[in-house]
């Protein structure tokens, strides 16, 4: 009997039915109706918060080129579902759809409202419930591929859905010590065989459950969890010790450090970085700001010289709102790396004191947020792309540009061929014909 | 001529506003005065800013004493500005305009008003606007022919305008729109009509309500920060909405029925509604003007929102929209009412997206003939060398400025079907 926190709620079905979408592009699978729908469903509702009516013809053009939807003959099935959802409103013509009003939700109701109606609508079947089962254990944590057999269901059903997930690149199937391990890219993008090699070694259990506690506690120190066997104010044993050491060691993107003349140099853990749907690549480097911002805190928080910092949060806010942190003596050694990289500049105000201001830019303010979000223990949302929903808040000349761009973008040239390559390199060997 | 004024420069007017003592003693509310129009503009801070006109004959009082009574009444009101229009036989002292002006009172003669009208609202004044006092009055005197529509009546044209601060009207509205949404006939055009005018009101509670928490918060990254603000401020801050709040659990509690938290009817949808104005919360203050040439238009079978046509509006129609549906959710107005006029807002807004597209396809069509033209010409000089294009090659010319788009890339799907299932590890 499964636990209770493997059990699937409305709002992962529509969360993880979303992921998959997503990693599947545009590639089909005939068993995945159920997914497919509420997948494509959720991912054009998060596109069309707070943007005014829509031409339905727009409407498709950005589902199918830039949401990267199968073919224009699903569109209409999807706002269907959202009308039925209360999301938007359809201006029919008979069939026809002329127009779309979106009323999405701003708050997490959006993912639990759609997947309440798309329960009510259609049946999910076996593979799709399996597969949906999968991503919500593989969020957590990558799991040996014996585990899933042992959920009950059909061996012959497993593979089947292993290899769809493998193919449509929301799966990854790895071999590491003698076992195959499970691992979802959307989930876990990095260090795929080191994380496998970490689950086979010490068991997925104990890294889920270390890695959910690296998530409440963003940043935490290694030497405290050496130290004290602990992560956050939960104990933690032998094995997850030895979790926690591997995740900062080879294999894996090194963490965080920071260097003081007090307490050496010290790694900050972290959980997972997020995955493309809840990360775009193009926020990647904020996120590596956030981290920076993250390890300073928790160096003055857990390993301070004299004075500890009694809440991260109201610091970090304090940051943000007032554009500065306070001067104290070990700014200059605690806040080296946010400096390095450009988020802040440390002013020497006397002597040893240093105060940390805000370089107030966007993408730095975006920093502190994330931050600050991750410093709570809270997990990032799914997000959109923030260039399509401009383009549609804009109007529909800007949707056609952002189109247009992305199709000047896919005019990738044709990859030269083996043989010609060969050729080409056996040439320039020999130096003659 | 001020009521047309305002309304020209996009202020919300209101007129023949009663004014009354609110702490008062005597059982029947005294008329202390009224004034003309009293108008609501958007501040630049995100809320209203008032503006008190007045028209009056003079009988053996000074321009000056009647400046200094409306300045009383602007400081009643907290208002910014007074502009009073004297219908006087003698011409007036320059000082006494002078004096006036040092107090915000713009003080003239019933004469110089058109010509200070067309200089404000360059260059052909506000007398051609269509919204005239006589329809208002209409509005206002639905009540003669539904008596039972009185008490909402009253609200929205006496006692909303003499309240302590506009957000207390959120609730109030609801609550007098709650008393008497039986009597609600959605046939009746008059009917209709009021709703879109109690919408006005009711957007302007809602418009201040979004100022201020966009200037507190900017947008609620979490739905509880939102809903606690949210409620402070529709119940006069903390310590009046536990009050309340504790007050009405010990009511409910009394009839050994469990009570839930202390919120608007609708209150999800209320939250979502405040939420999406916060994308653009400026936009909110035009709310009241959209609702009220709403309502005219359906009192006197006029096109809806006909003045609404540019593709800038569309963001404001959804809003209306969106204002209206909660509105009558929250009212438990029969939901045909509801129904009727949303699909209005809706048939607007994709009528407004269809003639903006025709325009810019017109746009584009005639931005093409020189690009077409050019083609031909060089077509003409291709025709001198042996691989020449055809004429007709020009037709099958796509300017780059227009992207045409294709069905979608069939070939690019690629199915994963069971022949593709290889043998498992």
């Amino acid at each position: 009997m499964a636990a209770p926190d493997d059990q699937l709620t409305t709002t992962d079905l529509a969360i993880r039915a979303h992921d998959i979408t997503v990693c599947l592009e545009r590639t089909t699978v005939p068993e995945f109706d159920f997914i497919s729908l509420l997948g494509m469903a959720t991912r054009l509702a998060l596109h069309l918060r707070g943007v005014q009516a829509v031409s339905y013809p727009t409407i498709r053009d950005v589902a199918v080129y830039l949401l990267d939807f199968p073919s224009s003959t699903v569109v209409k099935p999807v706002l269907e579902l959202l009308a039925e959802a209360e999301f938007v409103k359809l201006d029919t013509e008979g069939l026809t759809i002329r127009t779309v009003i979106p009323d999405i939700p701003f708050y997490e109701d959006v993912f639990t409202s759609l997947g309440n109606v798309a329960i009510s609508q259609s049946k999910i079947s076996e593979p799709e419930f399996l597969t949906l089962t999968l991503m919500k254990k593989l969020s957590a944590s990558p799991m040996l591929v014996d585990h899933v057999y042992q959920t009950g269901a059909e061996k012959k059903l497993v593979d089947r859905v292993i290899d769809i997930g493998s193919k449509g690149n929301y799966l990854i199937n790895r071999r590491a010590r003698g076992r195959s391990v499970l691992l979802s890219p959307t989930y876990f993008p990095e260090n795929v065989g080191a994380y496998s090699d970490l689950v086979a070694a010490n068991g997925a259990h104990k890294v889920k459950r270390v890695l959910e506690l690296l998530k409440e506690n963003q940043g935490w120190p290694l030497i405290k969890i050496e130290t004290e066997r602990a992560i956050g104010q939960i104990s933690i044993d032998d094995t997850e010790i030895q979790v926690a050491k591997m995740l900062a060691g080879e294999g894996f993107l090194p963490p965080p450090a920071i260097e003081t003349t007090h307490a050496g140099v010290n790694s900050f853990l972290f959980g997972p970085r997020p995955g493309k749907t809840q990360l775009p690549p193009e926020k990647r480097p904020v996120y590596e700001a956030a981290m920076a911002l993250v390890a300073s805190v928790r160096q003055g928080q857990l390993l301070p010289a004299k004075y500890a910092i009694r809440s991260p949060i109201a610091l970090l806010s304090a940051f943000r709102d007032r554009g500065y942190i306070r001067a104290n003596t070990e700014a200059l050694e605690q806040y080296r790396q946010v400096a390095a990289l450009r988020v802040g500049r440390i002013i020497q105000v006397e002597n040893n004191w240093g105060e940390l201001h805000l370089i107030d830019l966007p993408e730095n303010r975006e920093a502190v947020d994330m931050a600050i979000t991750m410093v709570s223990g809270s997990e990032p949302q799914v997000s959109a792309r923030e260039d399509i929903i401009l383009s549609l808040r804009q109007g529909e000349k800007y949707v056609e540009s952002l189109i247009g761009r992305k199709r000047i973008l896919e005019n990738k040239p044709v990859e030269i061929d083996e043989e010609t390559q060969e050729a080409i390199d056996t040439f320039l060997l020999r130096g003659r014909e | 001529m001020l009521f047309k004024h305002f309304y020209s420069l996009g202020w919300f007017a209101q007129p023949e506003v009663v004014v009354f003592h609110k702490g008062g003693v005597n059982e029947q509310k005294k008329v202390i005065t009224d004034i003309d129009v009293l108008a609501l503009r958007p501040g630049t801070d995100l809320s209203w800013e008032l503006v008190l006109g007045d028209c009056k004959t003079l009988k053996g009082q000074s321009p000056a004493n009647r400046a200094l009574w409306l300045r009383g009444l602007m400081n009643f009101f907290n208002a910014s500005e007074g502009l009073l229009v004297l219908k006087k036989e003698q011409p007036m002292e320059a000082d006494h305009k002078l004096f006036a002006s040092s107090f915000n009172v713009t003080l003239l003669d019933e004469n110089e008003f058109d010509e200070y009208d067309k200089a404000v609202i360059y260059p052909n004044g506000s007398s051609n606007y269509p919204l005239t006092l006589n329809q208002i009055q209409r509005l206002i005197n639905i009540q003669v022919r539904y008596p039972k529509l009185k008490p909402l009546v009253e609200y929205l044209y006496i006692l909303s305008w003499n309240e302590n601060n506009f957000i207390d009207i959120v609730r109030k509205l609801i609550g007098e729109a709650q008393q008497i949404y039986q009597e609600i006939d959605p046939s009746i055009k008059e009917h209709l009509a009021l709703i879109l005018d109690t919408c006005a009101i009711f957007s302007i509670g809602l418009a201040e309500c979004v100022g201020i928490i966009f200037k507190q918060y900017f947008k609620p990254s979490t739905h509880g920060q939102l809903d606690e603000s949210l409620k402070y401020l529709l119940w006069g801050g903390r310590s009046q909405y536990d009050f309340v709040a504790r007050l009405r659990n010990e009511l409910i509690a009394a009839k050994r029925t469990p009570a839930t938290p202390l919120a608007l009817p609708e209150w999800e949808r209320f939250m979502q509604l405040v939420r999406s104005l916060l994308e653009y919360p400026a936009l909110a203050f035009s709310l009241p003007i959209l609702f009220r040439n709403a309502a005219i238009n359906v009192l006197f079978d006029q096109p809806f929102l006909g003045t609404y046509n540019s593709d800038k509006d569309l963001l404001l129609l959804k809003f209306g929209m969106l204002v209206y549906n909660y509105f009558c959710r929250a009212a438990k107005f029969p939901p045909q009412a509801r129904e009727i006029l949303e699909g209005e807002f809706v048939r607007k807004q994709s009528s407004v997206l269809s003639m903006s597209r025709n325009a810019s396809d017109k746009e584009e069509g005639s931005q093409q003939s020189p690009v077409i033209t050019n083609t031909t010409s060089i077509t003409e000089e291709d025709s001198q060398r042996s691989d020449h294009k055809t004429p007709s090659s020009e037709h099958d010319h796509t300017p780059k400025n227009n992207i045409q788009p294709e069905l979608p890339l069939e070939k690019n799907t690629k199915p994963v079907s069971d022949q593709d299932t290889e043998k498992p590890l």
